[in-house]
């Protein structure tokens, strides 16, 4: 699959449209060297992750590329659309109930599930992103915080649907080809290979015209509606996509652990991921896949070493975090020579 | 084309415009002066829908636009310049370019290609972010961006402001190509010598009015005039 982030056919960079030109840079082959062969690398590193790790790790590492999905998605509307949600593990949780209901009553053949999932999850932001995306600021905040707990309640006193409080459980394994997939290492593969084209999905959708016009809302909104556009139309389609892949990674959640719990769509699942997108650095997409790697590491991995004082370790890294990195990780990318990173001051 | 009528306007508790009664014919380029706090970047921002109004009228080719949300103005043919540039500081120069031009393409002379043949400059710059531009490029781009909207109107906020003079002649250059592709001009200017250089007519602002109106040429010979209302000799 190409992750080679320029589409052009014009190899020197000069003479492209200047309506579609990327940021500025030296010529396509260099800026693939620069930035496809590590993604690659990386890449290559992720697939064979199974073969010389442990069961456990893999494990580890597949909840860690879906809360990446998860946060990435949250970016888009946090860093690039400039709108803070608490409420977003709400199209989470719609996305692992839709998969695991789906795979109980009907198939769990890949990818229906998670396909459903995210197309459930992205018809709940239409459901309630008309409203939520009205507001701004905390009035946001308090909203999607309401839909988040709504959502909660939903899934605990809908108990004949959704297991109530002990959860929805049996959900079989994903299939492909009719056969199962119970070994943790194909589970991660599933996982991987759904998780990147959800990565590329958000990071095509966050440099396309219509991600411009969102860092455009962000940054100064009574200037683009000085050049005519309507910013509601744009935030609320921003609020669907992100709805929509969190639902993706909802439901690849529900085929990796295979029991959801009401908890999975609560306030805290939100408050975790918005904590993986400031932490790594809101706007960068990338960032917030760091972000979430600790989340899933300090939470999931160190906490049950610590009696239970996950959280309070968790609360520490985001003070520390805070001070150290005001930028999150990916601030840290600025002090590498070459790359330029503007700040403000004349939006 | 424009016909304001008693445009009254402010913040909050206080009234700025006092009722302001202006006139504009197609393709003309009114130079708006005053002291600072009379109201003129109010004026400017009044019609274009950012401050809304608490009475009177603004007529652009008969169609009322006043107290419309900016969206709705800026697709009723008019476009800002704001003061201080205001670009998007992380987009580049092509996505400036590309985000006008989405909503003006095909209602008027004016695409990419035309206006990078107005202002060079930011064809070799379309691949720079907006905030590693200087101020006269950033300028070039904020005009760039209301022409591409294709406006029947453009009210321009202090071009000048904070440029160097070689760049306020500059822009004043481009300021007269636009004129002679019968763009209709408001522009708000401090430098006395731009304002000349560019508009038909001279309208200056007091205490939230406009005080006195007359051709450029009138204006300059009559040095009492911008004595009394612009405190210059």
């Amino acid at each position: 699959m190409s992750v080679v982030p320029d589409s052009s056919t014009d190899a020197s960079g000069v003479g492209a449209d200047p309506r579609t030109g990327p940021a500025p840079g030296p010529s396509r082959a260099a800026r693939l060297a620069t930035r496809g062969i590590p993604l690659l690398v990386l890449l290559v590193l992720l697939a064979s992750a199974p073969l010389f790790a442990a069961p456990f790790t893999a494990n580890t590492l597949s909840r860690i590329l879906i809360f990446a999905l998860f946060a990435v998605s949250l970016d888009l509307l946090v860093g690039i659309t400039g709108l803070p949600s608490l409420g977003h593990a709400a199209y989470f949780g719609v996305g692992a109930y839709t998969a695991g209901l789906v795979s109980i009553h009907w198939t769990s053949a890949a990818p229906v599930p998670v396909l459903l999932a995210a197309a459930v999850g992205a018809l709940a932001a239409v459901a309630t992103g008309w409203l939520a995306v009205r507001s701004g600021g905390v009035y946001f905040l308090m909203l999607t915080l309401a839909i988040g707990e709504l959502v909660h309640q939903l899934a605990q006193s809908l108990s004949s649907v959704t297991g109530g409080s002990n959860g929805l459980f049996g959900i079989p394994s994903v299939r492909i080809g009719g056969e199962p997939l119970t070994l943790a290492g194909y589970v991660y593969w599933y996982v991987l290979a759904v998780a990147v084209l959800g990565f590329l999905g958000l990071w095509l959708v966050a440099r396309s015209p219509f991600g411009a016009t969102l860092r455009g809302i962000r940054d100064n909104e009574p200037r683009m509606r000085s050049l005519g556009y309507s910013p509601f139309r744009y935030k609320y389609l921003a609020f669907v996509v992100a709805g929509g892949f969190a639902g993706l990674a909802g439901g690849l959640f529900a085929a990796l652990v295979r029991i959801v719990n009401p908890s999975d769509a609560g306030f805290t699942t939100s408050a975790l991921i918005l904590l993986a997108v400031v932490l790594g650095g809101a706007g960068t997409l990338w960032g917030p896949v760091l972000g979430a790697a600790v989340v899933v590491l300090v939470r999931d991995t160190f906490g049950p070493q610590l009696d239970g004082h996950g959280p309070l370790l968790l609360g520490v890294v985001f003070v520390v975090a805070v001070y150290v990195l005001p930028r999150g990780f990916a601030g840290l990318a600025g002090l590498v020579p070459g790359r330029r990173r503007s700040t403000g001051g004349t939006a | 084309m424009l016909e304001v009528r008693g445009l009254e306007s402010g913040y909050k508790r206080s009234t700025v415009l006092q009722g302001v009664d202006l006139d504009l014919a197609a393709g003309q380029v009114l130079g708006l002066l005053g002291r600072n706090g009379v109201g003129k970047t109010t004026l400017i921002n009044t019609l274009m829908g950012l401050v809304t109004p608490s009475a009177g009228s603004v007529r652009l080719e008969g169609a009322d636009l006043a107290g419309r949300r900016p969206d709705v103005i800026a697709r009723a043919g008019v476009a800002l310049v704001p003061q201080g540039r205001r670009v998007w500081a992380p987009l580049t120069v092509a996505e400036h370019l590309a985000l006008a031009a989405r909503r003006g393409r095909g209602r008027g002379p004016w695409d990419t290609a035309r206006v990078i043949e107005l202002l060079p400059r930011l064809g070799e710059r379309d691949r720079h972010q907006a905030g590693q531009l200087s101020g006269g490029e950033q300028q070039m781009l904020a005009i760039a961006r209301a022409l591409l909207t294709n406006p029947r109107l453009v009210l321009m906020d202090e071009p000048s402001d904070g440029l160097a003079p070689a760049v306020v002649d500059s822009i004043g250059e481009v300021i007269a190509g636009m004129k002679q592709e019968g763009v209709t001009l408001v522009v708000v200017e401090q430098d006395l010598h731009l304002a000349f250089a560019v508009a038909d007519e001279i309208a200056v602002m007091d205490k939230g009015r406009v005080v006195h109106r007359s051709p450029t040429l009138e204006f300059r010979r009559d040095s009492s005039i911008a004595h009394a209302l612009l405190g210059v000799a």
